[in-house]
């Protein structure tokens, strides 16, 4: 019994986690991801599934940034845990007329 | 040492760039950093010095060491106040010669290698080009200096582009009946704070449908809450009217709602809701310098942050040449290019 038990944790380790990444507007997409897989893969994967520029989107984790070299493990992320996709934001003023 | 620390550094150094020269912004770019090089170096030997007293255990006792000690602070101070002083006059020229700073400002966004987009990874060239003449500025430009900035000051947190819009969406469908969700509790609002550090001030940059850019600031020391926009109309049309129907009412009382939250995290008891007799006062349409054009409110916003956390609030008539505003503010974008440039030692 207790050889099974440790041999438990590196299995758990390489198991991949179901990560659904949500838009702004509500639209889900979910993706089945290794722990250990870069998470820019997943975030190229999303932009051409959804046919944006992956420049002009980002992607969130708990409210921060998630960067090119972050992946599942580094971030501690759990199975069936939410991605937040946000579009660029930009600004210079209001159209004086609206 | 007799001499004084003037007669030192000006030994070291040709004098102030001057006007005329063609170079003069890069001159006194150089000029700068040398001063900086320099008080660091006496500042490493003045410790290295008390460091060594420390481990002595008969100090000499002629005071010839507290004097060299001395000395050495006074030039060190000397040279920051040199370099203090030449960046304001490096500031003030750039804000009397909006055309020529337009020009420097172009040559300096030109050639952009490789290494850049590998040292700061979330800044594309193309989110470093808004900061260029005319450019409408992009959220990585705005996150990048709050988070920067705000890091560094250890008073303030600052939320990025993204906080506002993530709750006013949860607002929205909650029918702005503050039962928010994912931020009901405390706990998911402290990942967004980046952990329980000591603040006592708070920055929301806000993007409103991707063609404006103002902010809001929280002050638990002055107990203020104020909304920022540079729009001159939208201050002129919202002072005169009623409450309910001013355009940033809701805002606000998100905001109110948010500093209750905050107050929880920090420990301390903010009631603001339900309770007229409270302290706190709210602002949403404060009078700030108003951009004269349709691109420059991205930077405006920065300014406010500068602002906050020099002085807890938005100065309107301030005149430090580092701080103050200017109606064209290209010498603001100019810096602070080149402070994203000097970031990745380029």
């Amino acid at each position: 019994m207790s050889e099974e038990e440790q041999q438990i944790p590196p299995e758990d380790a390489n198991a991949p986690i179901n990560v659904k990444v949500v838009s702004a507007t509500g639209d889900e997409v979910f993706f089945k991801i290794k722990r250990s897989t870069k998470l820019s893969k997943l975030q190229g994967a999303y932009a051409n599934k959804v046919g944006k520029d992956v420049n002009s989107i980002r992607f969130l984790y708990d409210g921060a940034r998630i960067s090119d070299t972050d992946t599942p493990a580094s971030l501690d992320m759990e199975d069936n845990d939410t991605i937040d996709v946000m579009v660029e934001q930009v600004g210079g003023c209001v159209p004086c007329s609206s | 040492m007799s001499e004084m620390p003037e007669a030192i550094i000006a030994q070291e150094f040709d004098s102030l760039p001057n006007q005329g020269d063609p170079q003069v912004y890069h001159s006194f770019q150089l000029y700068v950093k040398q001063l900086c090089r320099i008080a660091d170096f006496f500042r490493i030997i003045e410790k290295n010095i008390r460091l060594c007293l420390t481990r002595h255990e008969t100090p000499p006792s002629d005071g010839t060491v507290l004097m060299i000690v001395l000395n050495l602070q006074r030039v060190w101070k000397y040279t920051l106040e040199l370099k203090v002083n030449t960046e304001c006059k490096l500031f003030q020229t750039l804000d009397l010669h909006p055309a020529e700073t337009a020009e420097i400002l172009r040559s300096i966004m030109m050639p952009l290698s490789k290494t850049f987009e590998v040292k700061l990874h979330h800044i594309s060239p193309a989110s470093f080009k808004t900061l260029g003449v005319g450019q409408w500025l992009d959220d990585e430009i705005i996150n990048y200096f709050v988070e920067k900035w705000c890091s560094k000051s250890q008073s303030t947190l600052g939320f990025n582009t993204w906080f506002m819009e993530m709750l006013l969406c949860a607002c929205q469908n909650s029918k702005w009946g503050f039962n928010l969700g994912g931020f009901e509790d405390c706990t998911e609002m402290v990942l967004f704070c980046g952990g329980l550090v000591k603040w006592d001030r708070v920055f929301i940059p806000i993007n409103e449908f991707n063609t404006h850019w103002y902010s809001a600031s929280i002050n638990f020391v002055t107990k203020r809450i104020e909304i920022y926009d540079s729009l001159a109309v939208v201050y002129f049309a919202n002072r005169r009217r009623p409450v309910e129907s001013r355009k940033n009412t809701n805002l606000m009382l998100v905001l109110m709602w948010l500093s209750e939250v905050l107050g929880r995290i920090r420990g301390e008891e903010v009631q603001l809701m339900n309770d007229s007799a409270t302290e706190w006062q709210c602002d949403p349409h404060v009078e700030v310098p108003f951009q004269p054009n349709c691109f420059d409110c991205g930077v405006h916003v920065l300014w406010h942050l500068q602002h906050v956390l020099q002085f807890g609030t938005v100065q309107n008539d301030c005149v430090s040449p580092r701080w103050k505003f200017s109606s064209d503010m290209i010498g603001k974008r100019l810096r602070l290019a080149q402070e994203i440039l000097d970031d990745c030692s380029l």
